[in-house]
C-alpha cells in the first residue's frame, strides 16, 4: 500500500525513506514514550489503579490509528480512480452512477 | 513519591482514602494530562489521514534543512535535532529540580526550574526561528505553466513534485493541507511550551517566596514537572511525524 507510483520526474524529490527504516523509527518513537511516562513522569511508581485508569483509556488510540489511516488510504485509491487523465475510468466517471464495481 | 508498604490484603476501594494513593491535585493533572494527550492524538491522526490520501507528500529532509546561520547549507533536520535535544535538557532539568524538591532543598529547585525555563525559552525561539524561515523563504513553482514563487503557509505549499520545463527540473505546488498541518499542530505544542514557561515561571516564584517550604514538601513542582515532560512526550510524537517519517 505504501508503495506509490510516481513518474520518473517525481522519483528525483521522493522521499527516500524505506518502509522498514519507518518501522524501526516508529518503534524507537514509543520506547522513548514509554520511558518518559514510566521514568520522568512517575507512572511506573504509581499503583496499579491509577496506571490502570490512565493506560487502558488510551488504547483507542490503537483503533484510531487503524481505522483513520485505512480511510485515509481508500480515498487515496478512490482520488486515483477518478483523477483527470486516467482514461481507464473516465469513461464510466461522468454519466453512470457508480454502482457497478468502478468505486473498487 | 508518598508511598508507602503496602499490605497484601489492602482493600483500596473501601472508602476513606484515595484508591490512586496520589493528591486530588495530582490526580486531575494525569487525567488532563491525558485528555491532551487524546486533543493531540486527534490533531496527528487527522494529519495521518490526509497525508495517506495523497499521492505526494513533501520530503522532510527537504523542507526542513536550514540552519540559522549556515546561508544555504544543505543541513536535513539538523535544526529540529537541535530543538529536541533542547526539550529533553529541559525535561533533564525538570527531573533533577523534582529531586531537589523530595530534599526539600530550596536552592537546588530555583537553580534547576531556571534551566528548565531557559531551555523552554530557547525552544521556543527555535521554532520562532523555523517558522519564520519557512513563512519568508519563496521558493520556484511552475504554475499553470508559468514559473512563480512560493512560500510555506497555511494556503500555500511549494514542496511539490519536481517535473521537466525546459529542459531542467522544477518544482510544483504540493498539498495545500501540509502547511495546515504544520503550523496548527507544531503551533498548538508550541503554544502548550509557552503555557509550561509560564508554569515554571509562577513554580520558581513560589518557591522563592518559600511558599513550598512553608507547606512542608514541594508537590506542585511535580505537578509542573508532569505537564512539562508531557510536553515533551508530545513532542516525541510531533517530531516523529513531520520530520523523521
Amino acid at each position: 500500500m505504501e508503495h506509490q507510483q510516481l513518474s520518473s520526474a517525481e522519483i528525483s524529490f521522493a522521499p527516500v525513506h524505506r518502509d522498514d527504516t519507518v518501522g524501526v523509527i516508529c518503534i524507537l518513537s514509543l520506547a522513548k514514550a514509554f520511558y518518559i511516562v514510566s521514568i520522568f513522569m512517575h507512572l511506573g511508581d504509581e499503583v496499579r489503579n491509577l496506571i490502570m485508569t490512565i493506560v487502558v483509556p488510551l488504547l483507542l488510540f490503537v483503533w484510531f490509528i487503524a481505522a483513520f489511516l485505512w480511510d485515509g488510504d481508500s480515498w487515496r485509491n478512490l482520488r486515483k480512480d477518478y483523477n483527470k487523465g486516467n482514461p481507464a475510468k473516465q469513461e464510466h466517471a461522468a454519466p453512470k452512477p457508480a454502482s457497478e464495481g468502478t468505486l473498487k | 513519591m508518598a508511598q508507602t508498604a503496602v499490605p497484601q490484603e489492602y482493600k483500596w476501594w473501601s472508602g476513606g482514602k484515595s484508591p490512586f494513593n496520589v493528591s486530588y491535585g495530582k490526580l486531575m493533572m494525569w487525567y488532563f494530562l491525558m485528555s491532551d494527550a487524546f486533543t493531540f492524538g486527534a490533531f496527528l491522526i487527522s494529519y495521518g489521514t490526509i497525508r495517506f490520501s495523497q499521492e505526494y507528500w513533501p520530503n522532510p529532509n527537504h523542507v526542513f534543512n536550514a540552519f540559522p546561520g549556515a546561508g544555504h547549507a544543505d543541513l536535513p533536520l539538523a535544526f529540529v535535532s537541535l530543538m529536541t535535544f533542547i526539550l529533553i535538557i529541559s525535561s533533564v532539568t525538570m527531573v533533577l529540580a523534582v529531586h531537589a524538591g523530595h530534599n526539600m532543598d530550596k536552592k537546588g529547585v530555583q537553580k534547576y526550574m531556571l534551566w528548565t525555563i531557559l531551555g523552554g525559552i530557547a525552544f521556543l525561539s527555535c521554532q520562532a526561528w523555523e517558522w519564520t524561515h519557512l513563512l519568508t523563504g519563496y521558493h520556484e513553482v511552475l504554475i499553470d505553466g508559468k514559473l512563480t514563487t512560493l512560500n510555506t503557509t497555511v494556503s500555500h505549499n511549494p514542496w511539490g513534485a519536481h517535473v521537466e520545463y525546459n529542459g531542467q527540473h522544477v518544482g510544483t505546488p504540493g498539498p495545500v493541507a501540509f502547511g495546515g498541518y504544520f503550523f496548527g499542530i507544531t503551533g498548538f505544542h508550541g503554544f502548550h511550551v509557552f503555557s509550561g514557561v509560564v508554569i515554571n515561571i509562577i513554580m520558581y516564584i513560589m518557591t522563592t517566596k518559600d511558599v513550598f517550604h512553608n507547606r512542608g514538601h514541594y508537590e506542585m513542582i511535580e505537578k509542573a514537572g508532569l505537564y512539562w515532560h508531557f510536553v515533551d512526550l508530545v513532542w516525541v510524537f510531533v517530531f516523529l511525524c513531520f520530520y523523521l517519517i
